[in-house]
């Protein structure tokens, strides 16, 4: 397909894609300052229950900021953001209740057991006694690490440390999952696998997946939100984004509208 | 409370997983333990020279407390207590801020004060696992020594006084490091500015008593090395106790503002 320059929208935003009236994830305006340079400038979209968005955009676009922000590990300079109707400045640990998260380095205790490990996390998120024990075994068994209790988690390959991380982020069975680029560091066989998990879990879980690798895209989420440089540039369902952008590639999409 | 304990269970865990616990606990007692032979070795020297010299009355005035069991609680585990516990905290909250894990406490449903707490309540654990160690010492003696006259060869409520004092400065020296911890991400740092504090308050006591007046007496009662001796001698002080307790509630209060602002980092 040849380069189409006029197809290049700058800085706006695509038309919102349709949301429901009671969005799972709402964020108004979010900014995030580090003294003078802004990391995420003004960002505003919304999250209906069951959706699985893809966070596009290129390394230092914001989206592990605003993953920050939403989970209630940073706060914002300005704006807002609700979690399951909770707001993340005033009801922080009742986001923190809702949401399951997968940091770009999964918060791993190298010298615990993957059981330890799990049963850890199980405890700061309030599953206790048998709950937590049955809790642990489908998680384990949901990430594919069930044979993997005993060993230490120094001991593991990434994609286990990766799998060991996704399966606490599930742990307590949370409303919303926010995974930071949830595929890096794994293989091919495992990065299918992973991918297939994150689409099974539509529907129950609302997912916020960030990403840099584009067919990751296409394959697992249904929308696709791209940030550059701390705006968002687009937001809209793949489709119609392919539609509104003559038909060209996603790749191509992304590229023109992250160059700058 | 229990997620509080989870933390402090997990911390322990990976003390005993791996080998800083038992590497430290071994250097300890083999420490400690030289210590208290020597100590040993002295007194019976002495009890011998008292009799060669035929002055047996003067043998009255040795004593397993006084002469053994004190000198080796505040001269000797004490300033091991300085050095040591520096280097057993000094990752608790260092650690997590290096390796990230940080982001699982803040991400997760759980408050500050649960997090300096159950660090905390490891730390006091292994302060007592050590006085429990140097507990040994006065038992060697009471079942292998004998006393002059009647009674036993130790005067116990000032053993266990002792010990209470030995782990009032442990608890204090957690608490520091526990607080050095949580304002770098460096460990090696933590440790150090951890001796420092620990050492600026334990040599205070000599810069005050060289001081006249108000500011000297003021640095001497600032200094840890003064609420000690109460307790060494087997006086049970309330206002040391109000001083150590003081000291680690300061601490852990700096060290739960230092926590609250990870999150603003």
């Amino acid at each position: 397909m040849s380069e189409q320059p006029a197809a290049r929208s700058t800085g706006s935003a695509a038309p919102q894609a349709a949301v429901g009236a009671n969005p799972m994830i709402e964020v108004r305006g979010l900014t995030k300052r580090y003294r003078d340079v802004a990391a995420i400038e003004s960002i505003s979209f919304s999250v209906a229950a069951g959706e699985i968005v893809g966070f596009l955009g290129p390394n230092g676009a914001g989206k592990t900021t605003t993953m920050r922000i939403l989970t209630g590990c940073i706060p914002a300079s300005a704006g807002s953001a609700r979690v399951n109707g909770c707001d993340v400045f005033e009801d922080p640990h009742g986001v923190k209740r809702s949401i399951g998260y997968l940091p770009e380095v999964p918060p791993l205790y190298p010298d615990l057991s993957v059981l330890d490990q799990l049963q850890f996390v199980a405890a700061l998120k309030g599953i206790r006694g048998r709950q937590a024990q049955r809790e642990i075994e489908r998680v384990a068994q949901r990430a594919a690490v069930a044979d993997q209790l005993d060993r230490l988690v120094g001991n593991l390959s990434k994609g286990y440390r990766q799998r060991v991380g996704i399966a606490q982020a599930l742990l307590g069975d949370p409303k919303v999952l926010i995974l930071d680029e949830p595929t890096v560091g794994l293989d091919p066989k495992q990065i299918g696998e992973v991918r297939e998990l994150i689409k099974n879990l539509a529907g129950e879980h609302t997912v916020v997946l960030s990403t840099h690798i584009l067919p990751e895209v296409t394959m697992t989420c249904q929308r696709v939100l791209i940030i550059a440089s701390g705006k968002v540039v687009a937001d809209d369902t793949i489709d119609r984004l392919i539609a509104n952008h003559g038909g060209k590639s996603l790749e191509e999409i992304f590229l023109s509208l992250t160059a700058q | 409370m229990r997620t509080l304990l989870a933390i402090t269970r997990k911390e322990l865990k990976i003390y005993f997983t791996t080998p800083i616990a038992y590497v430290v606990g071994a250097l300890f007692t083999l420490i400690a333990s030289v210590f208290f032979w020597s100590f040993l070795k002295r007194f019976m020297l002495d009890s011998q020279l008292f009799l060669e010299v035929q002055r047996p009355e003067l043998l009255e005035q040795l004593n397993f407390n006084d002469r053994v069991i004190t000198p080796l609680y505040v001269g000797y585990v004490q300033i091991i207590f300085l050095f040591v516990l520096p280097l057993l905290t000094m990752r608790l909250l260092a650690e997590e801020r290096r390796t990230k894990t940080v982001e699982l406490l803040l991400s997760t449903p759980v408050a500050p004060w649960q997090i300096v707490g159950g660090k905390y309540l490891a730390a006091l654990t292994l302060v007592v696992a050590m006085a429990a160690i140097c507990l040994v010492y006065p038992l060697l003696l009471e079942f292998a020594g004998h006393g002059v006259g009647e009674g036993g060869p130790l005067d116990w409520p000032t053993v266990f006084l002792g010990l209470l004092g030995l782990f009032l400065v442990g608890a204090t020296c957690a608490a520091v490091g526990l607080f050095t911890s949580s304002i770098t991400e460096n460990q090696i740092v933590a440790a150090v500015i951890g001796m420092m504090v620990l050492l600026f308050f334990w040599v205070l006591r000599g810069v005050g008593d060289g001081l006249e007046g108000n500011l000297g007496a003021v640095l001497s009662y600032a200094s840890i090395l003064t609420h000690i001796e109460s307790y060494a001698r087997g006086i049970f002080s309330l206002g040391d106790l109000v001083y150590f307790a003081s000291f680690i509630t300061l601490c852990l209060f700096l060290t739960h503002r230092m926590v609250e602002s990870m999150r603003w980092a």
